[in-house]
This record gives C-alpha cells, sequence and structure tokens, in this order.
C-alpha cells in the first residue's frame, strides 16, 4: 500500500515536472524570431502566467526617433498572449487587442517619440494561466 | 511474495532515480541546459543583499540596450573610430570580480559597436575577450564562440551575430539574477551603459552633432535606473567607488532638463494585420554646453577608471 502511494506520488512529481518545463522559452523564441523580420532583437521576456500570477509587467527602455516590434507568441491552445503598452506615467498607448475590430493582433509597431522607460503587461487572453513569449526589436525611423 | 517486493523496490529505486534525474533537469530555470546552481566566492560576496530576481530583472531592463545606443551612433553618421574602444589586450588585466563584471559590459558595448560597423573580424576578437572574461566569472557558458567564429567569416551574417551577442548577454543576466549574483549582473549591465555614453559623448565631440548631443542628455532618465540599481547594492563593498563616481556624474546631469509634450497617439491596424502605434509626444532636451562639455568630462573620467 505504502509503495502505491509512493509511485503515486513520484507520479505527480514527474507531471509537474514535464508540466513546468513545457514552457520553454528557447522554444517559443524561435517561433516568434521570424515575427521580428528585419527588426534588430533587443530583449525577450518569458510570459508564464498562473492562477495567482496572471498578469505579467516589464520594463522596457525605448529610444526616440526609433520603430518597435513588440512581437508575441503563445504555447498555450487557443490562448493568445495579450499585451497592453504604458508610457512612464503609466498611461495605456495601446493593446494588442483591437477593440474597434475585436481583434487580437500579434506584432506592434510603435513609432517612439520620447525616450524613456515604458511598461509592457503581458498576459494570456482570458487572464488563462500559460506560457508565452513577447520579443521586442527594433529599427531606426 | 517477497521475491516480487525485493524486484518492485529495485524498480522503484531506478524509477526513482530516473525522476530524480529528469526533476532536476527540467527545473533548471531559465532553459539554458545548465544543471544546478553554480556557488562560489561570488555568492559569497553578496550575503548582505538579498533582492528578488523579479525586482532587480525589473530594474535592470529599464537600462537602455547597448546594441540599441551604439546604432544610434552608428546613424548619427559618425566614421568608425577604434581608438575609442577598450583595447582588447587590457583584458588580462583585470582579475577582481569587480574589474571583470564592469569590463565584460564594456567589452560587450564595443562590441555591439563593432558590430554596427560591421567589423566582424575585430568583433571576433572582442568576443574572444568577452568569453574569455566570462569563463572567469563562472558564465561563459553562455557565449558560443565557435557558432560566432563561423558566422563571422560572412559580414552578410551580421544580424545573426547582433542575436547571438545579444541574446547571449540576456541569458546570461537572467541566469545571474537567478541564482543569486544580480550584483555581478548589475555591474555588467552599468559598465555596458558607462561605455556607450562614453562613446556618444567622445564622438560628439568630434562631430557636434545635434541628434548625439540630445541622446546624450536623454541619457539623465537612464542615469536615474543606474542610480536605483545601485540604491540595491549601496551597501555592498564591491560598489563603493562606483556609487561615489555615479554620484559625480549625476551632479553632472542636475541642470539637463528633458520636457515631453504629450500629443494624441495614431493606432491602425495595417494590411498585414500588424496594429502601428504613431506617438505624437515631443521631447525636448534643454542643456548648456557647460553642462555638455562636463558630462562629457566626468563620463570620460569614470570610463577611463573603469578600464585601468
Amino acid at each position: 500500500m505504502k509503495i502505491k502511494w509512493l509511485l503515486f506520488l513520484i507520479l505527480l512529481m514527474f507531471i509537474s515536472s514535464v508540466g513546468y518545463s513545457q514552457c520553454s522559452k528557447d522554444k517559443l523564441l524561435s517561433s516568434c524570431m521570424n515575427k521580428l523580420g528585419n527588426y534588430t532583437f533587443v530583449k525577450s521576456y518569458k510570459v508564464e502566467t498562473n492562477e495567482e500570477n496572471p498578469y505579467l509587467e516589464f520594463k522596457t527602455y525605448l529610444n526616440k526617433d526609433n520603430k518597435y516590434m513588440i512581437a508575441v507568441a503563445s504555447s498555450t491552445k487557443n490562448k493568445k498572449v495579450v499585451v497592453n503598452l504604458y508610457d512612464s506615467n503609466y498611461e495605456l498607448i495601446s493593446s494588442s487587442y483591437y477593440k474597434p475590430k475585436e481583434l487580437y493582433v500579434d506584432r506592434i509597431v510603435f513609432k517612439c517619440t520620447s525616450s524613456g522607460v515604458y511598461y509592457i503587461e503581458a498576459f494570456l487572453q482570458g487572464n488563462a494561466p500559460g506560457c508565452g513569449i513577447t520579443l521586442v526589436g527594433f529599427q531606426k525611423m | 511474495m517477497i521475491k516480487n517486493l525485493n524486484l518492485m523496490k529495485k524498480y522503484l529505486v531506478v524509477f526513482m532515480t530516473i525522476i530524480t534525474v529528469i526533476w532536476f533537469g527540467c527545473s533548471s530555470s531559465d532553459d539554458n541546459g545548465i544543471e544546478g546552481a553554480i556557488f562560489d566566492s561570488i555568492v559569497q560576496e553578496n550575503a548582505t543583499v538579498i533582492v528578488s530576481s523579479e525586482v532587480l530583472n525589473g530594474i535592470l531592463n529599464a537600462v537602455p540596450s547597448p546594441v540599441e545606443m551604439t546604432s544610434i551612433i552608428e546613424s548619427s553618421g559618425a566614421d568608425y573610430n577604434e581608438d575609442l574602444l577598450n583595447p582588447s589586450e587590457n583584458s588580462d588585466n583585470y582579475s577582481t570580480n569587480y574589474k571583470l563584471a564592469i569590463n565584460l559590459g564594456i567589452y560587450g558595448t564595443d562590441m555591439g559597436y563593432l558590430n554596427m560597423y560591421e567589423k566582424t573580424v575585430k568583433s571576433l576578437l572582442y568576443l574572444e575577450k568577452v568569453k574569455g572574461i566570462a569563463d572567469k566569472l563562472k558564465v561563459g557558458q553562455f557565449f558560443d564562440f565557435s557558432t560566432m567564429k563561423r558566422l563571422a567569416s560572412n559580414k552578410q551574417n551580421i544580424d545573426s551575430i547582433i542575436y547571438i551577442s545579444t541574446l547571449s548577454f540576456e541569458k546570461m543576466n537572467n541566469y545571474l539574477t537567478e541564482q543569486k549574483r544580480g550584483h555581478i549582473s548589475a555591474l555588467i549591465l552599468i559598465g555596458g551603459w558607462i561605455e556607450a555614453l562614453n562613446l556618444s559623448c567622445q564622438i560628439e565631440k568630434i562631430t557636434d552633432n545635434k541628434d548625439l548631443r540630445d541622446r546624450i542628455g536623454e541619457q539623465k532618465e537612464a542615469l536615474s535606473q543606474i542610480v536605483a540599481v545601485l540604491e540595491v547594492y549601496e551597501k555592498h563593498p564591491l560598489f563603493k567607488d562606483l556609487v561615489v563616481d555615479i554620484e559625480k556624474l549625476k551632479k553632472a546631469y542636475e541642470n539637463v532638463q528633458i520636457v515631453i509634450t504629450k500629443g494624441e497617439d495614431n493606432v491602425t491596424i495595417d494590411e498585414n494585420g500588424m496594429m502601428v502605434i504613431e506617438s505624437n509626444d515631443t521631447q525636448e532636451i534643454k542643456m548648456s554646453t557647460e553642462d555638455l562639455e562636463n558630462i562629457i568630462k566626468v563620463t570620460e573620467e569614470i570610463r577611463n577608471k573603469l578600464i585601468s
């Protein structure tokens, strides 16, 4: 009986460890990198959410006269990564959910006209727990 | 029955061993294939400063990327000038963790500068130095010298070289913060930023370029992020001199004003389904010639001290 319980616990550990490893940044990185096209890669952020932490926030420094591409990819079925971009005063600039057309986009281009710290808030559609990635690339305007 | 039980126990031991290997293999937190933590003297140095990797990453991410800063220099039209870089032979002079980490950042920025001007052969020499210093800091595993060497043989691979270099530094920094060695990561970033600022200052001195001058002024905001990093580590013995130096730079920037006028953003979806946001904010940098000259002087002094 004890052995059965032990086996059950080990199985649970195995399932949880496999579950953890499924959110691999490297795999997502290669799948998302193509979306940057001819933008120069600057940073990547892993978006791993759960019920306690459905939102993640990242800081990034953006420079005036550069165009930035924020590209997202998800490995969670039917759940896209959504990003909100805020300025240094935490005022929303835009979201990758385009309300007028009820559309989720996976690439945002931001033409930056003032240098400083910006905030990227990332989460999965419906605040679902899951895994994804956000990449930032730049190009001169 | 007893025989079966013994057999089952044997299977259990084998199974548990496999599970343990998988468990620790999968728990490596940044997908870099490194199993377990590296505990060395560097960890001991950090014993007095405890800061979560999330908080530290948040602060470090707010420091401008050296790739972008060197790209700004290149697009200003300035000629390539090798004399502005930290000579590669200096790398043998660095032995303390402080000097190693700071100069890892400095060489990283120099590498970015070389890549922006497509000096792939020279960039490879700097990568060799970066790898050497990173090895001494026990983070050399993030720099794939052989792949970079292969790529550097063709200038058309410059985008791949920039991508791999940027990613290597990112992985290294994430790893360092997760391994409670964030102070090393902070020093690398500060070294990289000072070098990029110094390159901008030195080129501005030669070219008197308005764009570059504005970029130097804008760094007041970046400097406040550097100060935030230093506030975390101000009690750390490794940061003692740096805190004093950055304070001098903060003073030099005191009169610089960044005036931002908010405008209405224009958001559209283009024919490829891509969202395009055009910001209509405007930014003006107010900085006197005396202030600029002082910033250039102080930056040069700090940077020369760091590479010595």
